[in-house]
C-alpha cells in the first residue's frame, strides 16, 4: 500500500500543465492508441477477439503512465511509473468480505465466463427520495431481495421541512439521517449487516466526514470516490478517500466515462476506463470498483456501445489484474416498465460472462423515485442463470442483441414508469400482483431466450 | 488563392486542429485576406459545420472541445483586429454560462455553450461551482444578455434561486435573460424558481435562446424609444 502523504506529495510536485492542455493531448492520445492498438467495436454487444482484450489493457496502461491523474486544485499531475504501477497492482487483494455477522459476504474475484455468480449491490442509488416512509421503505424492498448483497440507496433532500443546501449544515443531517434510516431498514427485514455502500447524501466531503463512526458508516461498508471525467481528481475526492482510508471503512472507486464525452466513442471510453480503474486504485487505495461507462446523450450504460465497453474493459482487467469491479448498470426506463425488464439483459448477460460484479439497476438513470427491489431480484436472478449455465460468448451476443433491438429506438424517450409507491404495499413492502405478473412473464421470456424449458 | 486558404481554415477547424488553425490564420492575414472574412467564411462557418456534426451524432464531445479550441486561437489573432469602433463584428447576442455553486457537472453545460457559440453568439464561460453574485459581477461586467446557468444537483437548485432573488434584490432582473438547464432541473421546478426559460437539451436550448434573444433585443429597442 501506498502511503496517502505520497499520494498528497505528487500531487503538490507534479508537472504543471494547464487543464485545457491536459485535455487536449487527452483527446490526441486516447485517438492514436486506438489506432496503434487497432482497437475497434465492431457493433456487437459483447467483444471475443481476445488479442484486443489484451490490446484494450495495454493501451489503457499506457495511457495511466504518461497522462497520470490531473488535479485540478494544484493544476499538476501525479504520476506513477509502469513498474509502479505494475507493483501496486500486483499487491491487489482477490477477495474482500464486504458486511458483518450473518451477513457478511465474500467478494472474490470472477474470471472470465466463471459459473460464480456476481455479487449484486442494488437501490435507487443516489436518487433523491421523499419522505421517511418512503425512504425506509423503498430501501426494505432492496434489501428483502435474497439476491441483493449490499444497498446502495437514494439520498436525502430536506430534512425537518428545510430543503437542504448543498454543503450548508443541514448536509451533515441529511447524510446521518440516511445512513440511520438505512440501518432501520437493514434491521427490519433481520438483514442488519448487510453491507452499505452509501452517504450518497453528501456532495460536499462534509456530510461523508460526519459518518465515518461505527454509530453511522461501519468499517465494513463502504462509500463511493467517482474519478473527474476525464483522469481527474480533486482535494474533495482525495479528501473522501483519505479520510475513508484512515477510519477503515471500504473505498469504492467510480470510474465512470462519458462515452461521446471526453472520452471519445466505445474504443477510447474503454481505454480510458482502464486507465482510470488502475491509478484509482492507488490514488483513492480504493478496495472495490464501480465500473459505468454512461452515454453522453441517454445518461444510461445501456447502449450497445457501452455494453460492448462492460464487456471490454471486464475481460480486459480480469485477465490482467485482481481488482474487484462491478458493472454500475444504468437504465432509462423507470420501475412499472415493460422495457424496464428488457433494458437490464445485455449489461446483465455481458457483465455477467466478462467476470464483473453488478451493482443496480439504477432506474430512470438516477432521477426519480421510479426504482423498487424487483428489478434487482430481476436482474440478481439473470445474472445467477447466466453464470451457472456458462452460457457460450455467441449466446451471449444473440440474446443480448434480441433484447437490444426491442428498446433501441425508445432510449431517448424512455418510459420513465412509476414510482415505488405505486408498485408496492407500502404496509407490507411486497410487490403489487400486476407488476410481480410483468416480473415472471418477463424472466420467463428471458429463460426460454436463452434456451431453458420448464 | 484566398478562397481556398479559408477552406483550408475551415476544414481544419472542424477537424480541431488548431494548431493549424492558428498557423493558415497568421498566413491567411499575412496574405491581406480581410479579417472580417476569415471570421465570418473560415471560423464562424466551420463551427456551424461542427454545431450540426454534434447535433447528428457525427463527433464526439472531445472533438468539438478541439474545434472550440481552433476557433478561440484564430479569434485571438482577430480579435484586435476587428474590434476598433465600427468595426465589430457582428454577433448575435452575448451570453454568460456557469454552473452553479456547489456543483461542479460540467458536460452539458460545455456542449450548450459550445453550440451557442457555433449559432454566432459570443460566450463567456466562468466554469463550475460559480457562486451567484460572482455570475451578476460578471454578467455586468461584460454587458452579457442571457445568463445561463446549468444545475444537475437537486440540492444546488437554491443558489439558482438565490441568484435570481439577487437580481430582483437589485432590481436587475429585467437586465438579463436567465435559462437553466441540467438533469435536476424540470420545466416545472424552473418556473417555480423563476426562470425565463428552460430547455432539456442543449438542441431545445439553442432554439429557445435563439426566440428569446430576439425577443428581448426587439423589447429593448422598445424600451429605448
Ligand atoms: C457524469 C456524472 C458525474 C461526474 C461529472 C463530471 C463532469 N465533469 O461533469 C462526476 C463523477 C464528477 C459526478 C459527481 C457527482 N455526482 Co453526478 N452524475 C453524472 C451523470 C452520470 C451524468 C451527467 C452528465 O454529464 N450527463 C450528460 C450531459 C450531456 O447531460 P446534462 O448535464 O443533463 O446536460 C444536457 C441538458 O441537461 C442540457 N443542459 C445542461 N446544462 C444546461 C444549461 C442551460 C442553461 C440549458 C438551457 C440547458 C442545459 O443540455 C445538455 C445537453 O443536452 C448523472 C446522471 C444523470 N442522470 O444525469 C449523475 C448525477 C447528476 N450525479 C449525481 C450525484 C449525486 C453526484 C455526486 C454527489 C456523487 C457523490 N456522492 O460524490 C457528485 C457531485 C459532485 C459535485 N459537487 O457536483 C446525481 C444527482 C442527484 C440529484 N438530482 O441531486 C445524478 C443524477 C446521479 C445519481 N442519481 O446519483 N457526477
Amino acid at each position: 500500500m501506498i502511503d496517502p502523504w505520497e499520494i498528497i506529495g505528487r500531487g503538490e510536485e507534479g508537472p504543471h500543465i494547464p487543464e485545457k492542455e491536459f485535455d487536449m493531448n487527452l483527446f490526441k492520445k486516447l485517438a492514436s492508441l486506438e489506432k496503434e492498438y487497432e482497437i475497434k467495436f465492431n457493433g456487437e454487444p459483447l467483444l471475443q477477439d481476445k488479442q484486443m482484450i489484451n490490446s484494450i489493457y495495454e493501451a489503457g496502461l499506457e495511457l495511466a503512465v504518461e497522462t497520470g491523474f490531473y488535479l485540478l486544485d494544484t493544476q499538476r499531475r501525479i504520476l506513477f511509473t509502469e513498474d509502479e504501477i505494475k507493483y501496486y497492482l500486483s499487491k491487489s487483494k482477490k477477495k474482500l468480505v464486504l458486511g458483518e455477522g450473518k451477513e457478511a459476504e465474500e467478494l472474490v474475484k470472477r474470471e472470465i465466463n466463471d459459473k460464480k455468480p456476481p455479487l449484486l449491490i442494488a437501490g435507487m442509488a443516489g436518487t433523491p427520495l421523499p419522505e421517511r416512509d418512503f425512504f425506509i421503505k423503498s430501501a426494505m424492498s432492496y434489501v428483502k431481495e435474497e439476491v441483493v448483497k449490499g444497498l446502495d440507496h437514494g439520498s436525502i433532500t430536506s430534512v425537518e421541512g428545510r430543503e437542504v443546501r448543498t454543503g450548508s449544515p443541514l448536509e451533515i443531517h441529511a447524510t446521518r439521517r440516511e445512513i440511520t434510516w438505512l440501518r432501520e431498514a437493514l434491521q427490519r427485514v433481520g438483514r442488519p449487516g448487510l453491507h452499505l455502500l452509501d452517504g450518497e447524501s453528501s456532495i460536499t466531503s462534509k456530510g461523508v466526514l460526519s459518518v465515518l463512526s461505527p454509530n453511522y458508516l461501519r468499517k465494513t461498508d463502504a462509500y463511493f470516490v467517482p474519478v473527474l471525467n476525464e483522469m481527474k481528481t480533486d482535494y474533495v475526492r482525495l479528501s473522501k478517500a483519505l479520510a475513508g482510508t484512515e477510519y477503515g471503512c471500504l473505498i469504492a472507486s467510480l470510474v465512470d466515462p462519458i462515452l461521446g464525452g471526453y472520452s471519445r466513442g466505445p474504443e477510447g471510453t474503454a481505454i480510458c476506463s482502464i486507465a482510470e480503474l488502475i491509478l484509482s486504485k492507488i490514488i483513492y487505495q480504493a478496495n472495490y470498483f464501480l465500473l459505468h461507462p454512461s452515454d453522453i446523450r441517454v445518461k444510461s450504460t445501456t447502449t450497445p456501445q457501452c455494453t460492448w465497453v462492460l464487456g471490454a474493459v471486464g475481460q480486459a482487467i480480469s485477465k490482467n489484474t485482481d481488482l474487484l469491479v462491478f458493472a454500475d448498470v444504468w437504465v432509462t426506463s423507470g420501475a412499472g416498465t415493460e422495457t424496464v425488464f428488457q433494458e437490464i439483459v445485455p449489461n446483465t448477460l455481458v457483465a455477467t460472462y466478462s467476470s464483473l460484479h453488478l451493482l443496480g439497476p439504477v432506474t430512470a438513470c438516477g432521477l426519480l423515485p421510479n426504482g423498487t427491489g424487483l428489478e434487482a431480484r430481476y436482474m440478481g436472478e439473470i445474472a445467477e442463470t447466466t453464470a451457472k449455465k456458462q452460457l457460450k460468448p455467441e449466446i451471449i451476443n444473440e440474446v443480448a442483441s434480441r433484447y437490444l433491438n426491442l428498446y433501441i429506438n425508445k432510449l431517448s424517450s424512455p418510459d420513465l414508469g412509476i414510482s415505488f409507491k405505486g408498485l408496492y404495499n407500502m404496509e407490507k413492502v411486497t410487490p403489487r400482483k400486476e407488476y410481480l405478473n410483468t416480473f415472471v412473464a418477463n424472466f420467463e421470456k428471458f429463460k426460454k431466450e436463452i434456451g431453458i424449458h420448464d | 488563392m484566398p478562397p481556398d486558404l479559408l477552406t483550408e481554415i475551415k476544414e481544419a477547424l472542424i477537424f480541431g486542429k488548431y494548431d493549424t488553425v492558428e498557423k493558415k490564420v497568421n498566413e491567411a492575414l499575412k496574405k491581406k485576406v480581410p479579417p472580417m472574412k476569415i471570421l465570418n467564411e473560415a471560423l464562424i462557418e466551420g463551427m456551424k459545420e461542427v454545431g450540426r456534426k454534434w447535433i447528428d451524432g457525427e463527433v464526439f464531445l472531445a472533438d468539438v472541445m478541439m474545434s472550440a479550441e481552433a476557433m478561440r486561437k484564430g479569434m485571438n489573432l482577430i480579435e484586435p483586429l476587428i474590434s476598433k469602433p465600427g468595426k465589430e463584428r457582428k454577433i448575435k447576442g452575448k451570453v454568460l454560462i456557469a454552473t452553479i455553486y456547489t456543483d461542479i457537472h460540467d458536460i452539458g453545460k460545455k456542449i450548450v455553450a459550445a453550440l451557442l457559440q457555433a449559432e454566432g453568439y459570443e460566450v463567456i464561460d466562468l466554469g463550475v461551482d460559480v457562486p451567484p453574485s460572482k455570475i451578476i459581477e460578471e454578467a455586468l461586467k461584460n454587458k452579457v444578455d442571457l445568463i445561463g446557468v446549468s444545475c444537475l444537483l437537486t440540492t444546488s437548485i437554491l443558489y439558482i434561486k438565490d441568484l435570481i432573488d439577487f437580481l430582483s434584490t437589485r432590481k436587475l432582473r429585467n437586465k438579463f435573460i436567465v435559462a437553466v438547464g441540467g438533469a435536476a432541473l424540470t420545466k416545472d421546478k424552473s418556473e417555480e424558481i423563476g426562470a425565463d426559460l428552460y430547455a432539456e437539451t442543449a438542441e431545445e436550448a439553442i432554439k429557445e435562446i435563439n426566440e428569446k434573444i430576439k425577443e428581448f433585443k426587439a423589447r429593448g429597442k422598445e424600451g429605448n424609444d
